[in-house]
């Protein structure tokens, strides 16, 4: 892909949260319903369909591989469908299975659906299944270990090499909620405060409840096209102008540098590509799951100094109105973890933002964003400059 | 050793089986490169320098530092549950490989980055010994 060749026209969701009277297919078709509306487009002039994976729903992914997305939506010229997975960084892999179909000139329009229902399966199950999927079953899962243990280790590693203190962390979370509550789909959208944050239970850590994400039900869609058919279809279609991606380990102890991973060079990269710096961005949609990989993620894109970012978060500057908007649809931690729709839901609000739609979020006049999303344990970073003009 | 161990075991793969071999007999060995001498851990079928497929394995001293830790308190996987709460700690063995596992005697609020620890084997079945660590008094 070269700089502004790809865009997207449209996206939808639907709330995040417990929803268990809401099916997967009542998700998926909603969101794809959404979309369609929203880009304006006839359902019929989508051609190919990409569904994402969702976690320990096997049943939902066989679905998915056979086909029930462009029947159940009556896509009537689809040619491809697909089920797509780089897990947490699967925002980006439908991204790029999308644009090998637009490239190649096997589909002039991709629809993308996310759907994740959680409460279908036990906390035990979730637990576990997370722990299956985030830790090493020969290695690690025999030691107990957990997600939110990964996330903690990472944490207490770059407290200790940062001098980032407990405030700094839980300013973090409390960031987050002041984007939740100008997000009617977010899961909690009670303000926080520092030390609400520091006193809530202990899970991992140095991670509380408010520091943890929570599993939750949720969908989103979007569509993507080229950027000459987009610009004749909607009025202000988003650019995709910068990509970078970096593999760094399956385990964390094959990290070298817990503090550091691969987060920085993808974001050159993708900055190099669009032309642009960190400073002419206008907003920051960090996914990082826990507190400190959303530092670690902020300051490799270049919005504070290594060790900074947390100084960041607490003076406000990531809030609404402050000096870089961060995480503006309140990510995982209050917004509400879908699987592998994290990275998904980012960048339909990206998708919003950049188009005008964000609502009561939406930060006036905002022209380009940079994005991540990552898969594993950490395992990989992939960012992306997205803008609603070729910068 | 407990006939009821209820928690996950690993299922050892051919070229790690030797690994789980020696925790049995209160060894940690570690799975050299015969070619480039790359240590591997965990280990793979190939070493993950040079590709070459022969290897040796070689006894660590199970010394090592504490690299990073995070003691969970809640949401444990539901085997261990039971067990909360306890540090996982990452160590940094001598050898220059770093390994997951799990501090033993010491108080979970004692555990910091930089402490000494070493190996001790835990025979938790029959079959499958672990490796823990102790801090180096």
């Amino acid at each position: 892909m070269s700089k502004g060749e790809l865009a997207i026209i449209g996206s939808g969701e639907v709330p995040c949260g417990y929803y268990p009277d809401r099916k997967m297919l009542e998700i998926a078709s909603l969101v794809g319903y959404k979309a369609i509306k929203d880009a304006g487009i006839n359902k019929n002039q989508i051609d190919a369909v990409i569904g994402q994976m969702a976690i320990l729903d096997g049943d939902w992914n066989t679905e998915v591989t056979f086909g029930r997305l462009p029947e159940a939506l009556g896509l009537k010229n689809c040619k491809n469908t697909q089920l797509v997975s780089g897990g947490g960084g699967s925002s980006h892999a439908v991204r790029k299975a999308a644009a090998g179909l637009l490239l190649t000139g096997a589909a002039e329009m991709v629809l993308i659906i996310h759907a994740q229902k959680f409460s279908d399966f036990t906390p035990g199950q979730q637990a576990e299944g997370f722990a299956k999927a985030g830790c090493d079953p020969e290695w690690e899962i025999p030691y107990g270990m957990n997600f939110n243990a990964l996330g903690g280790m990472i944490a207490e590693r770059y407290m200790y090499e940062t001098g980032t203190t407990p405030e700094e962390i839980a300013a973090v979370s409390v960031s987050h909620r002041k984007w939740a509550q100008l997000q009617d789909n977010a899961m909690f959208k009670k303000d926080l405060a520092i030390e609400q944050v520091l006193k809530a239970k202990m899970v991992a850590t140095p991670y509380t409840t408010l520091m943890c994400n929570v599993l939750a039900d949720g969908g989103s869609a979007f569509i993507m096209t080229t950027a000459e058919r987009a610009k004749k279809l909607v009025p202000k279609p988003v650019y995709l102008l910068g990509e970078g991606s970096r593999f760094s380990h399956r385990n964390l102890t094959k990290c070298a540098d817990l503090t550091r991973m691969v987060n920085e060079p993808p974001a050159l990269d993708a900055y190099k590509m669009a032309g642009l710096g960190p400073e002419d961005m206008d907003i920051a949609q960090v996914y990082g799951a826990y507190p400190a990989n959303i530092l670690m993620f902020f300051e490799a894109m270049g919005f504070a100094k290594r060790g900074e970012g947390g100084k960041a978060f607490l003076r406000g500057d990531t809030w609404p109105g402050g000096r870089i908007p961060t995480c503006t649809n309140s990510e995982a931690m209050s917004f509400g973890h879908t699987g592998t729709g994290v990275g998904t839901a980012l960048l339909v609000e990206s998708v919003r933002q950049l188009q005008g739609k964000a609502g009561r979020a939406q930060v006036p006049g905002a022209r380009f964003l940079i994005e991540n999303c990552g898969g594993g344990a950490w395992m990989d970073t992939h960012m992306a400059i997205l803008g609603n003009e070729i910068s | 050793m407990s006939l009821d161990y209820n928690k996950p075991l690993p299922k050892p793969q051919k070229w790690s089986q030797e690994f789980w071999n020696g925790t049995k007999i209160n060894k940690l060995l570690l799975k050299k490169c015969k070619e480039c001498g790359h240590l591997d851990f965990p280990p793979y079928m190939f070493c993950t320098e040079c590709m070459s497929p022969e290897s040796e394995w070689v006894e660590s001293t199970g010394k090592g530092i504490i690299y990073s830790f995070s003691t969970t308190y809640l949401g444990a996987p539901p085997a261990f549950i039971k067990g909360q709460p306890y540090t996982l700690i990452f160590v940094d063995l001598e050898e220059g490989v770093r390994i997951l596992s799990k501090i033993v005697d010491c108080e979970v609020t004692d555990v910091k980055i930089g402490m000494k620890v070493e190996a001790v084997f835990d025979a938790v079945t029959e079959d499958t010994t672990l490796v823990m660590f102790r801090p180096v008094k």
